[in-house]
């Protein structure tokens, strides 16, 4: 607002400026004309008007240079302005210039015309002839002046001045002087006694009177009037003396003489003008020329800049829009089709502004959601997998990778062939979803073993289609979680009850059968005859053998049916190991253990996990009993970045077979002729209560290698008590 | 910017150029044209000052042949009584402009030389004329301005009245050197 009303004062400070310089111009056109009051003005007005020129000159230079300045810089609206300004420029030049020609030849041809030569030769003839009548006039005053010279011939300088004034009275002239030869004034009478000063000749009359002894000539005098001067010498005189006679030319004539004299003077100032009066008038409206193309020029400038500003203001606005800036506000421009345009493009802003803000949350809301279902699925332990209609991977969480043992990443917008030639283990469960999704029921579920790294894994399987926003079918989901730790806890659980019973009923009747046994020896020994006594002692031996084994079993029984109280502290895994190892290096000849050097203390039960690594080791020990080259090799591990230790109990046995892999950790599975089968159920039960987990893997070219991760337990877990309590 | 301070350079040593020019071509006088004060005095006869000067006026080749063509030529004799100041502007005690005409008389082919006091004088030849011209004899001048004043200083400038001229001749006269016939400033002490 504050710029508007400066500008429009600048404008109305710039307007009134040239209506003073157009004020001057005009005075100065009117001061050419001859009868104008203004004609003596006339000077400072053409100085006013061509310092007037040149300070709209040097407006235009700074305009000018302002536009080169813009153009250098590639400035918004520069362009458009040049060519404004330059279409100005020539739709006002040219016919001011044609006009500025036109006029100037016109102005020309009308000072030439009034010059005329038919009026020059009349000019001259007139004043010819004024000068003839003249001559009769100047003839008979030369005849009257000599005769009155004659008369002073011989006249002493004593009765010269008696002897004039007779002579003026009787001759026609108004004044008589007699002079010396110095020019100095001897006598003189006038007809007018006023006068007491006679008029004098001038030093070239005298000298030219001294040197032809007469002069005559006509000479204006006051009141416009005519005289003619005579001067002759007076002969005879001594010393010599000069008689100077001037006669009154009539009022009449001289009028008539000075009017052609006036008249002739006049002309002749005119014709001598001419070139002058030209030259004013070319000047004049050269001025008046520069004047006009100088204020269109600096009018240009300013349509220009007024033209063009909210088209620069439109450009920068697309600029900031292309740019991402859809707050930027434009001035509101002039109330016509600019002004118009430069609405509609705040107004269009405006609602794209807003629709952006709207995407931008709903692209937020969408992006927060997918972060939420991300993290869902990511720390899910469900495996989920989705695909699109055409059965191409699109999603494949943690949960998937882990329960299927492979990173599906890079398997994503593989189809489901794909994926099962690329992971050839998943090809019974891509096989069985395949053909599940395409049985065309809505949902379905249903559970399915298979092997994945030598272990049975029991899945249960959940598909549903997928649905857009539009309720068109998107693709398709897969749910799975791995219930084998299920089955197997059920399975645990149940046995768990099963020998539980079986201790239970079968240990109470051991004692007696047992007491019985070694009664019956003890009473009976010495009573029978040596073959009885001997039948029987083996016999009871037998018993007693067979007794114990069975409390043997139902021990094992009970201990895997209720296990002692777990109790972990913080135990050094690598010294546990060493100190086992020493029990069997007389037992076993080649026992090898590797250590790591950088293993940490783990939370343990030390009791329990001493038991599993016995066991282990004994199972192994027994693998390779009847082989010279046998070998037990024991590593230990630290893998940082699982935060885990890995420990491997490996031997050159004859190893497990491959139908035995997947259940040898169920109880009562053995290969052992004694075996009660608990052992490595036992074993996978205490690992379990670590929260670690143990797998079998067949050695090449034999043997089998036991392999357990345990948890390694940060500060977090140490103070909250470890996720194994 | 350096563009900037370099066209507006250029702007002002041309704008220099140009002033530089005119004013050479206004200062330069053709062939010995000019106007020259020879002599000055101021005079007391009993408690009236009179001014007596011989002034040199050789006219130009322009000014010859206006004034022969018709033109009337005005001289303007500025005579000033001033009191010098230190470290200030003089102080005018006294100014008398003086006005003279010079005309060509066709019809009498005489010079006409018409004084302030408007006396008629006519003179057969320009030579006369200008002589006369130049002659200034026992100008009377105010007494009560100058008397019982010291350390005062009499000034003439004399020069051909441009603005007197014709209209059409002004812009030609004012930028042609043959136009400019003044004197020099010719000061002398008076008492």
């Amino acid at each position: 607002m504050a710029n508007t009303l400066i500008k429009k004062k600048n404008h109305l400070i710039t307007a009134g400026l040239l209506l003073s310089f157009f004020i001057s111009f005009y005075l100065m056109s009117h001061a050419t004309q001859a009868s104008s009051r203004f004609n003596e003005l006339f000077t400072s007005l053409l100085l006013v008007n061509i310092l007037a020129t040149a300070f709209l000159f040097g407006l235009l230079i700074k305009n000018v240079l302002w536009l080169r300045q813009q153009f250098k810089k590639k400035v918004i609206g520069s362009r458009i302005t040049l060519k404004v300004v330059l279409l100005f420029f020539a739709i006002s030049s040219i016919p001011t210039a044609v006009v500025f020609y036109f006029s100037n030849q016109l102005l020309h041809q009308s000072v030439d015309s009034w010059l005329d030569v038919h009026i020059d030769e009349a000019m001259q003839n007139s004043l010819t002839l004024s000068q003839r009548s003249f001559d009769n006039k100047t003839r008979s005053a030369m005849r009257e002046t000599r005769q009155l010279a004659e008369v002073l011939e011989n006249e002493s300088d004593i009765f010269l001045s008696l002897t004039l004034a007779r002579l003026r009275e009787v001759s026609s002239a108004a004044e008589l002087t007699a002079f010396s030869k110095q020019g100095r004034i001897i006598a003189s009478t006038n007809v007018d006694p006023g006068v007491l000063i006679p008029s004098t000749p001038d030093d070239a009359i005298l000298l030219l009177l001294r040197q032809s002894g007469e002069f005559i000539g006509i000479e204006p005098s006051d009141n416009d009037n005519i005289i003619i001067r005579a001067l002759v010498e007076i002969k005879a005189s001594n010393p010599k003396r000069y008689l100077q006679a001037i006669y009154p030319v009539q009022e009449g004539f001289s009028e008539l003489a000075n009017t052609v004299e006036n008249a002739y003077t006049a002309y002749q100032e005119f014709n001598f003008l001419r070139q002058s009066l030209k030259f004013s008038f070319t000047l004049t409206l050269f001025l008046i020329l520069i004047f006009t193309l100088l204020i269109a020029s600096w009018a240009a400038f300013v349509f220009a800049r007024e033209l063009v500003e909210p088209v620069r203001q439109l450009v920068k606005g697309t600029k900031a829009v292309a740019a991402g800036d859809y707050e930027n506000k434009l001035p509101v421009g002039p109330h016509d089709e600019l002004g118009f345009l430069v609405n509609s493009f705040n107004e269009m802003t405006s609602k794209i502004s807003a629709t952006r803000l709207t995407a931008r949350n709903a692209q937020r809301d969408a992006e927060n959601q997918h972060a939420y279902l991300a993290t869902i699925l990511r720390h899910l332990s469900n495996g989920v997998l989705g695909f699109d209609l055409s059965f191409r991977l699109m999603t494949a969480n943690q949960g998937a990778n882990q329960i299927l043992g492979q990173d599906l990443a890079p398997c994503i917008n593989l189809s489901i062939e794909a994926l099962s030639l690329k992971h050839p283990n998943l090809e019974k469960f891509c096989l069985f979803i395949n053909q599940s999704f395409a049985a065309k029921e809505p949902e379905w579920q249903h559970e399915f073993t298979f092997q994945i790294q030598q272990q049975k894994r029991t899945l249960l399987l959940k598909g549903a289609p997928l649905f857009a926003a539009d309720d068109s079918q998107s693709g398709y989901i897969l749910i799975f979680d791995d219930v084998t730790p299920i089955i197997q806890s059920q399975r645990n659980a149940a046995w768990s009850e099963v020998a539980q019973r079986l201790a239970h009923e079968i240990k109470n009747p051991l004692t007696p059968i047992q007491l019985s046994a070694e009664r019956l020896q003890r009473k009976l020994h010495g009573q029978l005859d040596a073959a009885s006594d001997q039948l029987l002692k083996k016999s009871t031996n037998t018993i007693i053998h067979q007794v114990s084994a069975m409390k043997s079993m139902v021990d094992d029984f009970s201990n895997f049916a209720k296990p002692a109280k777990f109790s972990p502290k913080r135990i050094a895994i690598g010294e546990l190991i060493e100190e086992i190892s020493l029990l069997y290096q007389g037992q076993i000849k080649r026992l090898n253990t590797h250590l790591d050097l950088n293993l940490p203390t783990i939370f343990a039960d030390p009791i329990r996990l001493r038991q599993v690594l016995i066991n282990l080791i004994k199972n192994a020990q027994e693998a390779i009993i009847d082989k010279d080259s046998g070998c037990i090799d024991i590593s230990i591990n630290y893998l940082p970045d699982k935060q885990s230790i890995k420990i491997c109990i490996a031997d050159n046995g004859p190893g497990v077979d491959n139908s035995e892999l997947e259940h040898i950790f169920e109880p009562y599975v053995t290969s052992k002729v004694h075996g009660t089968g608990l052992g490595l159920a036992i074993v996978k039960k205490i690992i379990d209560e670590h929260g670690g987990t143990i797998s079998i893997e067949p050695v090449q070219p034999q043997g089998a290698n036991f392999t357990i991760h345990l948890p390694v337990l940060t500060n977090k877990t140490q103070q909250t008590g470890g996720s194994i309590l | 910017m350096p563009h900037k301070n370099l066209s507006r350079l250029s702007l002002v040593l041309l704008s220099a150029a140009v002033l530089g020019v005119i004013l050479f071509l206004v200062t330069l006088n053709s062939s010995s044209a000019g106007i020259a004060v020879k002599t000055a005095r101021i005079h007391q006869n009993s408690d009236a000052f009179f001014l007596t000067a011989r002034i040199h006026y050789q006219l130009s080749k322009e000014a010859h042949s206006a004034l022969k063509n018709g033109i009337t030529l005005n001289f303007t004799v500025n005579v000033s009584v001033i009191e010098p100041r230190p470290w200030l502007p003089n102080k005018v005690h006294l100014t008398l402009p003086l006005t003279y005409q010079l005309k060509y008389h066709t019809l009498a082919k005489a010079f006409q030389l018409t004084d302030m006091r408007q006396q008629q004088y006519n003179f057969s030849r320009l030579e006369p004329a200008l002589h006369a011209l130049g002659i200034l004899k026992d100008i009377s001048l105010h007494a009560s301005l100058i008397q019982n004043k010291k350390n005062l200083q009499g000034r003439i400038k004399v020069a051909l009245d441009i603005e007197a001229l014709p209209l059409p001749m002004r812009p030609m006269a004012y930028i042609s050197p043959g136009w400019h016939l003044r004197s020099n400033t010719y000061l002398w002490p008076i008492h």
